[in-house]
């Protein structure tokens, strides 16, 4: 018995002393927990469709339902011109937008049933579902007896309206799910890359390689940048043989501009290699690196979109994602294919992405410990 | 002087590893850095190969001081480290491409010299084939030729021999032998004396960070009073009936054989003679017979009062 306990409290004693395992095992698991409950609970009780409404009746019993949309919980929906909803749908910066036509309350008591258009993104027919029947919603409870008796004393059958659902103007692109998928896992793959590339970077620190490279004349500026170079040049070459292979085998095509798509991938590229210098320069030894690392990867791939449809985010995450360089990856991947945009709409994503490489090798260069015994 | 060092100090935190260590090595010689693990001897190596900044005092090359990440003067510094800071996956040869590429040497005067670096430490032969494919004893090779590329003045090695086969270690000392006789200042850290003793004319011995001896190695033996032991190996002792009579020979401390052994411990090694005339009168035919030297072993626990072994 003696021996067997002894065994066994070794063993914990081991756990205990690696801080690596106690960070994979027990706090990773419960971070990711987190977030996933996040997300899950918001999908029950707190989902959030980013929307717009246009007025077009401007009534005061339309502007009870433009109010009513607005303080909806889901919706939230912010009042729009007509002429803007298309480009806001098209980017993908709503996902839906309901546009009340010319005398609509007026129409709709007479029995004309006017129709109430709701258009959607390519990527948001999920959204679209959810939207209208908020709106039938607030219609029923704002302005029912706006539309008249019967219909507020539900003792009619047809409805004085209709809904229909539309795609924005010039709206062409059709949602590709297997080119938004090539994005994200290309994304995350990637970052994966990057986390090795941060263990090889300690385990070269732990071999005493940096040690002869900085006996040589030059700058730690110059041992960051050609790590930063060679880290994106292998990023750029499997992101390219991952859209080459997707051209190919699944047919996604870059229908955007083929410049902007060459600027997103190589800022992308430059962020990947410089996330891995910072995981780098943060990590003690290559395998809490590891353990890190791997996390680090999971939540940026997910708060990217690559996972699950971002309306499943609570309303804070689906703010703070705008703060996660993936993000702006894979919408800037998907903006240059399938969304098929002009360059305009690769500029914003491509400058967070070389922005987010300069300042984390930049940070890296000042505070990467060089020597273990330093 | 190629190397001079002038009052380093390098402080971590609370700790002082190096407390005013000053030393220099000239061209054509071998300064051996002395001491045991912990001593400071790797970071006063760091330090003379600007890899860390000193705290206080000063490391000069050639007379000018080093300054800086990008001081040129690091060009006529070679750093063996005591790491085999090799790429594994890489070969011998671009191994050493890449080294001298960091100084700026471009083909043809790279192929050259990493023909020349590999000629010189025997592993031409293997200059294609993977590190990892390589002894340990061929990787400290390896080492050593990786710091000779962009023929530097002044060669600094780190415990260079940790680890190696007796053959390897042989090969490194002929290795730095002919260095020394092309004219390169040698700086050689190690915690072996028989290293020191075999390769350098002049000693520093570190200890808690101080330089605790600084002289060539015969000032060293100085230090400690001569030893007054007489051994010697005798053929055939059978029963040594004659041993009290050695005993009682005038001069004679002490006399004890084991085996053949026969260890005589002197008032005075003028006495040697006269002992060794008693033998041969009982007709005892000796193989062997020496005086033992005080090593610098015996020199560093008589400037310590510990051994370099100890902690």
């Amino acid at each position: 018995m003696r021996p067997l306990l002894a065994l066994i409290k070794k063993d914990l004693k081991l756990f205990r002393s690696d801080r690596r395992a106690v960070i994979v095992s027990m706090v990773l698991p419960a971070m990711l927990a987190l977030m996933f409950g996040f997300i899950f609970r918001g999908a029950r009780g707190e989902v959030h469709v980013k929307s717009r409404v246009v007025d077009l009746d401007g009534s005061p019993a339309s502007q009870k339902l433009v109010a009513a949309l607005e303080k909806d919980p889901v919706l939230g929906a912010q009042q729009a011109a007509r002429a803007e909803v298309d480009d806001l749908l098209r980017r993908g910066t709503i996902d839906v937008a309901v546009i009340i036509p010319r005398q609509f309350v007026a129409r709709a008591a007479a029995g004309d049933q006017p129709q109430i258009e709701l258009m959607a993104g390519a990527t948001s027919a999920a959204e679209a579902g959810i939207a209208r029947g908020r709106v039938e919603a607030a219609i029923a409870t704002a302005i029912a007896p706006d539309l008249g008796p019967d219909f507020a004393r539900c003792a009619t059958a047809t409805q004085p309206y209709a809904m229909v659902n539309k795609s924005p103007a010039g709206g062409d692109a059709a949602y590709d799910g297997a080119s938004h998928a090539l994005a994200g896992m290309g994304v995350q793959f990637i970052l994966i890359g990057a986390v090795d590339s941060a263990v090889g970077m300690l385990n070269e620190r732990q071999k005493g390689l940096f040690r002869r490279l900085r006996t040589a004349p030059l700058a730690r500026a110059v041992l960051i940048a050609s790590r930063l170079v060679s880290g994106a040049l292998i990023a750029l070459f499997v992101l390219l043989f991952l859209y080459a292979f997707g051209s190919v085998t699944l047919g996604i095509a870059i229908k955007g501009d083929k410049l902007g798509f060459a600027l997103v991938a190589v800022g992308f590229a430059f962020m990947a290699s410089a996330l891995g210098l910072a995981m780098a320069t943060i990590g003690k030894t290559p395998q809490a690196t590891r353990g890190v690392g791997i996390f680090v990867v999971l939540v940026a791939t997910m708060l990217s979109g690559a996972w699950f449809p971002a309306f499943l985010f609570p309303r804070w995450m689906q703010t703070a994602t705008l703060f996660v360089p993936t993000r702006w990856a894979v919408d800037g991947l998907d903006a240059m294919t399938w969304r098929g945009l002009p360059l305009a709409d690769a500029i914003v994503p491509a400058a967070v992405l070389f922005l987010s490489a300069l300042v984390l090798a930049g940070w890296s260069a000042l505070r990467f410990r060089w020597d273990e015994t330093a | 002087m190629l190397l001079e060092t002038r009052g380093l100090v390098k402080r971590f935190g609370k700790l002082t590893a190096v407390d005013g260590v000053s030393l220099s090595v000239a061209a054509g010689s071998c300064t051996g850095l002395l001491g045991p693990n912990g001593a400071g001897k790797t970071t006063t190596v760091s330090m003379i190969a600007g890899l860390l900044a000193p705290d206080a005092g000063e490391v000069l090359i050639d007379g000018a001081p080093l300054r800086g990440d990008t001081d040129d003067k690091k060009r006529r510094v070679g750093l063996v480290p005591q790491d085999l800071a090799l790429y594994d996956e890489l070969t011998a040869r671009d191994n050493l491409e890449l080294f001298g590429a960091l100084y700026d040497l471009a083909p043809p005067e790279l192929d050259k010299a990493a023909v020349s670096a590999l000629e010189l430490v025997g592993l031409a032969d293997r200059a294609r084939d993977r590190v990892k494919t390589y002894s340990g004893g061929m990787k400290r090779r390896l080492n050593l030729a990786a710091a000779l590329l962009h023929d530097p003045q002044l060669l600094i090695l780190d415990e260079p021999t940790v680890g190696v086969d007796p053959q390897s270690r042989s090969a490194i000392f002929g290795n730095l032998e002919v260095l020394r006789g092309r004219g390169k200042g040698i700086l050689y850290t190690t915690h072996y004396m028989e290293e020191a003793e075999r390769l350098c004319q002049r000693i520093v011995i570190v200890d808690h960070g101080k330089v605790i001896a600084d002289d060539t190695l015969r000032g060293l033996e100085k230090k400690v009073p001569p030893t007054r032991v007489l051994t010697v190996e005798i053929a055939d002792p059978g029963t040594p009936a004659w041993l009290p009579d050695l005993r009682a020979l005038a001069g004679v401390e002490a006399a004890e054989l084991a085996d053949q052994t026969l260890r005589v411990t002197l008032a005075d090694l003028e006495r040697a003679p006269a002992v060794l005339a008693f033998l041969g009168e009982r007709r005892q035919r000796f193989s062997h017979f020496s005086t033992e030297r005080a090593d610098l072993e015996d020199i560093f626990l008589r400037l310590t009062g510990h051994t370099l072994r100890d902690p």
